[in-house]
């Protein structure tokens, strides 16, 4: 085993959830050339046009409002809450996402609409002792 | 299409049955469904069986219906396992029916049958989050409860319905429960017990969420030939409707569409309205899905439950009883079980044999089962009306 292969690496929760384009993280999704609308994750044929022929990928943006939020108390295994979970509608696609929320615990912090901005933080180590990464929104700063 | 009777039903009781093989309490609600029906084993010609979490839960992948229906004696006829999340047990239904509407069969056998409880909330919550997209929802960590907040937070925002109002659902449905000798919980609590148990989710605390628990129940579905042979108190499937989402990505999550569409698709079929409802089991898995769920099927005004909920109009004594049987709220929700003992109880109440909770004179119910949540919407949603 080479050097390469035993370095830890950086392994994203969603394989191809998102690109980095400097320092500025993006949501790859899909979108239909013909009616114009985006679909994240990727759908191969759009759901409208029923067509995949005028299906792109498209980066797609990442700021957005925030259209509702909890904080989850009760996780499956792999998590440890508490943690803030919540729908973020992206600009300018208009299509919700679902999305964990950084930068605040409390449930009662942000009214829907807040703007909201998205990052790259870990989420937790995988076995191998990787970090195992995703992406998140966080209210944009005042 | 011919008309379709269900002459047997049969139910476990509801609870943490942690020394109880899922086989067993399969056998058990089977049993008691046959026996009910006055049937043998020799007689069910097909059976389909429901199930959502085993593969998880226990580690039965596959075959589950097969293993329950041999401890039964049901062999060498057509068995098929249905998953639909927490309408698992109603698409079983559906699927008997249909196998006995369409006159391919004329005894056809339901059975719903789910562990959840195995002492470790997480493997529980994992199963069920489950019923999310695993590879995007449930990977970055939403749980159902996560789910039915968040629908939650948006709908009281847009109706300006209370915490206090959503807690009445919970309340009324403990006190239901308490009348049903099969329910998990058969203890009242007050609105102040459920807005200060253990938050889960905000706002839904443990006491506005359905239990975790274990159980089954089971449904004898025949043609009119063989129920005048069979039954003196036939009870007919007058509609049966299963339909799943849209996942639109920019669509309001604060109302039930998949619900409405259901919902009229069914009074279409039954040629009734809701107003000839005497009682409707509803999927409480939340509190708020109770609201969000008569409303959407169209049994309660939009925006208008939590009046109803104010004026006991929702009551087993009320204009419509929702969820008389303690629902998922009291009774329990074995998820896979949950749609066939929704059923049962229908059944009982149109036979007149639901003892303390009995509705008065009661003619008509409706059952209605709804599962998952995929981008914000309900994959599957299936709905069905009972007539004596």
């Amino acid at each position: 085993m080479n050097d390469a292969a035993q370095a830890k690496q950086t392994i994203p929760v969603i394989p191809g959830a998102f690109e980095m384009e400097g320092d500025e993280p993006h949501l790859i999704g899909t979108k239909c050339t013909t009616c114009g609308k985006a679909f994240f994750p990727p759908r191969q044929i759009c759901s409208y046009c029923l067509t995949d022929e005028a299906i792109v990928k498209a980066k797609l943006g990442n700021k957005g409002k925030l259209y509702a939020y909890t904080v989850i108390n009760v996780a499956s295994r792999e998590f440890a809450p508490p943690y803030a979970f919540g729908f973020v509608v992206i600009e300018p696609e208009n299509i919700r996402i679902a999305t964990l929320i950084s930068g605040v615990l409390d449930p009662n912090e942000l009214r829907s609409g807040a703007e909201m901005e998205m990052v790259i933080e870990k989420l937790r180590n995988d076995k191998a002792g990787n970090d195992v990464t995703t992406f998140k929104f966080r209210p944009v700063a005042k | 299409m011919r008309e379709v009777a269900v002459i047997g039903v049969g139910m476990t009781n509801f609870g943490k049955f942690i020394d109880t093989p899922l086989k067993e309490l399969g056998r058990r609600a089977t049993w008691d469904a046959l026996k009910d029906a006055g049937m043998s084993p020799n007689d069910i010609q097909i059976a389909y069986v429901g199930n959502a979490c085993a593969s998880i839960m226990t580690g039965q992948v596959m075959v589950l219906g097969q293993i329950v229906l041999k401890e039964v004696g049901i062999r060498n006829i057509p068995i098929t396992n249905v998953e639909n999340a927490c309408a698992s047990g109603s698409s079983a239904f559906r699927e008997a029916w249909m196998a006995v509407a369409s006159g391919i069969y004329d005894v056809a056998l339901a059975v719903g049958v789910e562990k959840l409880y195995a002492g470790d909330t997480s493997l529980s919550t994992k199963a069920l989050a489950g019923a999310t997209e695993v590879e995007y929802e449930a990977n970055l960590g939403l749980t159902m409860p996560g789910h039915w907040a968040l629908r939650a937070k948006r709908f009281m925002e847009k109706y300006g319905t209370t915490r206090e109002q959503l807690a009445k659902v919970s309340v009324k449905n403990h006190r239901n429960g308490c009348l049903n000798p099969r329910s998990q919980y058969k203890k009242e609590c007050t609105v102040e017990e459920v807005l200060n148990s253990r938050m889960i989710a905000d706002p839904l605390t443990i006491m506005s969420c359905n239990p975790l628990g274990d159980g089954a129940a089971a449904a004898v579905m025949v043609s009119r030939e063989v129920a005048a042979r069979y039954s003196t108190k036939p009870v007919w499937v007058a509609a049966s409707v299963l339909t799943s989402g849209s996942y639109d990505l920019d669509r309001e999550i604060s109302r039930n569409q998949l619900e409405g569409l259901a919902g009229k698709q069914a009074f279409q079929m039954a040629g009734i309205g809701p107003e000839d409802l005497d009682l409707a089991e509803v999927h409480d898995c939340f509190t708020i899905a109770e609201f969000m769920r008569v409303e959407g099927l169209g049994l309660v005004p939009e925006g208008d439950y939590g009046r109803w909920l104010d004026e006991g109009w929702s009551n087993i004594d009320g204009k419509l009883a929702v969820n008389p049987s303690g629902g998922l709220l009291a009774k329990g929700h074995p998820v896979g079980a949950t749609g066939v003992a929704q059923i049962a109880e229908v059944v009982w109440h149109l036979r007149g044999e639901a003892g303390e909770r009995q509705v008065a004179d009661a003619k008509a119910g409706l059952a209605h089962c709804s599962g998952g949540g995929v981008a914000g919407d309900t994959p599957a949603c299936c709905v069905h009306i009972l007539k004596k």
